[in-house]
């Protein structure tokens, strides 16, 4: 038997592995964190007040932070399952 | 807001190029994202949404991120910006009344500062005096929604004559009068204000944070 069909077909494409398990969770996680970041932004655009300017600058930034590192959680796990690292 | 005023704020008040970019990259960015993530992971074939996540949280985000950052502390100058804290209306209310004669408000009134005039006398100049001007509007806000504040509200510290200085220092009118003169060190050091009875009028009313 071919090896690679035991392999999400994902893996064998050549895109998500993050197709499997929890590191599709990580980057739904890291995507809605992300959006949510984006969205405080585009409101403190439209509508700039002390509150939203703080909630854009701050909160947005701290979502954002732990959204990249999520991230960067998925990249070294998607690298290390192909082998690079 | 009359229509002289809304004409002159018009040019420095809609949105600037830089909301608009900030405003369009980040619907791409969110639009992306839900695409990406919301499509079935076994369907996928190409290695196409993770690059675009990649170039999405590494780069486009924090690129946002930046210019919102920019525009927030550009627009964080202007004294509608100061105003919209209801504490602060008595004393823009001040600033904009024709017949007031308080320091601010001819300061105002007469444009000898043209604009952000909340901020050029309540900031240190230098790059230092706005970021720590910036430090101190975040513990505004903090205290204004979270903690609350005490009335009436008074400034940390001791004003800061260089703030003054910085305008009429280098005018010899300013130069040539003899309390100037005599005082010089003290007005310099701040120890003596340039406020007070015998020298210049209040800043602001005194009851200014009750309206």
């Amino acid at each position: 038997m071919d090896s690679k069909k035991l392999l999400p077909v994902s893996h064998i494409e050549g895109d998500w592995t993050i197709g499997v398990g929890w590191l599709r969770k990580l980057v739904i996680t890291g995507g809605v964190l992300n959006i949510l970041a984006l969205l405080l932004i585009i409101l403190s655009v439209v509508h700039f007040t002390p509150l939203t300017l703080l909630a854009s600058v701050s909160v947005s930034g701290a979502l954002m932070g732990v959204a990249i590192l999520l991230y960067i959680v998925v990249v070294v796990a998607d690298l290390r399952r192909r082998g690079v690292l | 807001m009359n229509l002289f005023e809304e004409s002159v704020n018009a040019v420095g008040n809609g949105l600037p190029l830089v909301g608009w970019i900030v405003l369009v990259l980040s619907v791409i960015c969110i639009l992306l994202i839900i695409r990406i993530i919301a499509q079935d992971p076994k369907k996928t074939t190409k290695p196409f949404g993770k690059w675009i996540l990649l170039l999405i949280f590494f780069v486009l985000s924090p690129v946002i991120y930046l210019l919102n950052f920019s525009h927030a502390v550009e627009d964080s100058k202007k004294v509608e910006f100061c105003n919209s804290c209801h504490i602060m209306n008595g004393y823009v209310n001040d600033l904009k009344d024709p017949d007031s004669e308080h320091l601010a408000a001819l300061h105002y009134q007469y444009r000898w500062i043209a604009h952000d005039q909340c901020f050029t006398c309540h900031s240190d100049y230098g790059l230092f005096g706005n970021a720590k001007a910036k430090m101190t509007g975040i513990k505004h806000v903090w205290a204004y929604y979270i903690v609350g504040y005490d009335t009436p509200i008074k400034l940390y510290n001791k004003y800061n004559n260089q703030i003054c200085l910085n305008c009429h220092a280098p005018v010899l009118s300013f130069q040539e009068i003899e309390e100037h003169e005599k005082n010089a060190s003290d007005i310099l050091s701040s120890e003596m204000s340039c406020l007070g009875a015998d020298c210049h009028v209040r800043t602001h009313p005194d009851e200014a944070w009750r309206e």
